[in-house]
């Protein structure tokens, strides 16, 4: 009689482990299908989904708003940028030509050598005037001369050219006759600017100033 | 004695559940939820009718069996028929979940008095 009391017993235990157990082995698995159903569009409430799309439908017009507004800036950036390199090149070929006109690098190219000479001694003397010289740089500059020497000195925009008795000044520089004029720049230019009758060259002629024009492949100024 | 038995198979199960889940299809989540809601109020009638003595193994096993699949049969039925016939299973177990356990509350209580 205790016998069975005891077995009933343990079986009476044994089942209720076996279904509790059973029952709660289930639940994490019933919670994780619930929870994975909830974030699915399928089981929401349709006022709810209703909403979801309409707040969608606002956040799409939203964002197409600021597509246009960043489209428009990606537009303008890429428009300055064209602009700024624009910019930056002309400021990069205007600072070149700065430098070689203030002659901070040294040049090389085609350009022609005026030979002048001057005769100073005799019974008729031939002076190359300030004048003369001034008039014949202007000519140069006018016709294209990119860059100028004096018997190697190298003018610039702010050289001073003058004669200083026989010599001839450039800037605080003194050199002397004969002059070795050396202009790099666009070769038949000056050199048909030179010639123009009536021109530079003309009045030297008659002035009895000689004055030889060579073209020169190549003419290195330093600076 | 059946209480601490019932809750470390609880948690046992649980535990076990958690860290190797059985995979229910989103389709029977609905009956297997009312079917374990049918099997926790079967558990429950169990501990009340250990606790006033008249527990009896095959008509809390039979129970526990037969409500579990009558309340999946009658949400699966209800859905079939275009009504919300698991509520009545939910409200009818629910209830009965909250009496039995008031009832175990008393007898648990009178017990210690």
């Amino acid at each position: 009689m205790k016998r069975t009391r005891q077995s009933r017993w343990q079986s009476t235990i044994l089942i209720f482990f076996v279904i509790s157990f059973f029952v709660g082995f289930l639940l994490p698995g019933q919670a994780h299908v619930v929870r994975e159903m909830k974030q699915t569009y399928q089981n929401q409430d349709p006022q709810d989904l209703i909403r979801v799309i309409k707040d969608l439908q606002q956040h799409k017009q939203d964002l197409l708003v600021e597509e246009t507004d960043m489209s428009q800036k990606v537009m303008q950036y890429l428009r300055s940028s064209d602009d700024t390199a624009a910019q930056v090149n002309q400021l990069q070929h205007e600072a070149t030509a700065l430098e070689q006109r203030t002659g901070a690098v040294p040049l090389a190219g085609p350009g022609i050598r005026i030979t002048i000479r001057e005769q100073s001694s005799g019974s008729s003397p031939s002076i190359l005037a300030d004048e003369d010289l001034l008039l014949l740089l202007n000519d140069l500059w006018a016709s294209g001369a990119e860059v100028i020497s004096l018997n190697g000195i190298r003018l610039t925009d702010s050289s001073s050219v003058y004669r200083a008795g026989l010599n001839v000044r450039v800037g605080d520089k003194v050199t002397s006759m004969p002059l070795v004029i050396d202009a790099i720049g666009d070769t038949e230019n000056m050199s048909k600017g030179l010639q123009i009758p009536g021109g530079v060259l003309d009045l030297l002629n008659l002035r009895r100033i000689g004055a030889i024009v060579q073209k020169v492949n190549l003419l290195r100024i330093s600076n | 004695m059946v209480g601490f038995v019932t809750v470390c198979g609880l948690v046992l199960g649980i535990i076990i559940g958690i860290l190797r889940p059985v995979h229910i299809p989103a389709v029977y989540s609905k009956y297997v939820g009312l079917a374990l809601l049918a099997g926790m109020d079967s558990i429950l009638g169990g501990i009340k009718g250990y606790l006033k003595d008249s527990f009896d193994a095959t008509v809390f096993l039979s129970g526990f069996l037969i409500n579990s699949l009558v309340a999946a049969l009658l949400g699966y039925l209800g859905d079939q028929l275009g009504i919300d016939l698991y509520l009545a299973a939910v409200v009818v177990f629910g209830s009965r979940m909250y009496q039995n356990i008031a009832i175990i509350r008393r007898v648990l209580l009178k017990k210690e008095a």
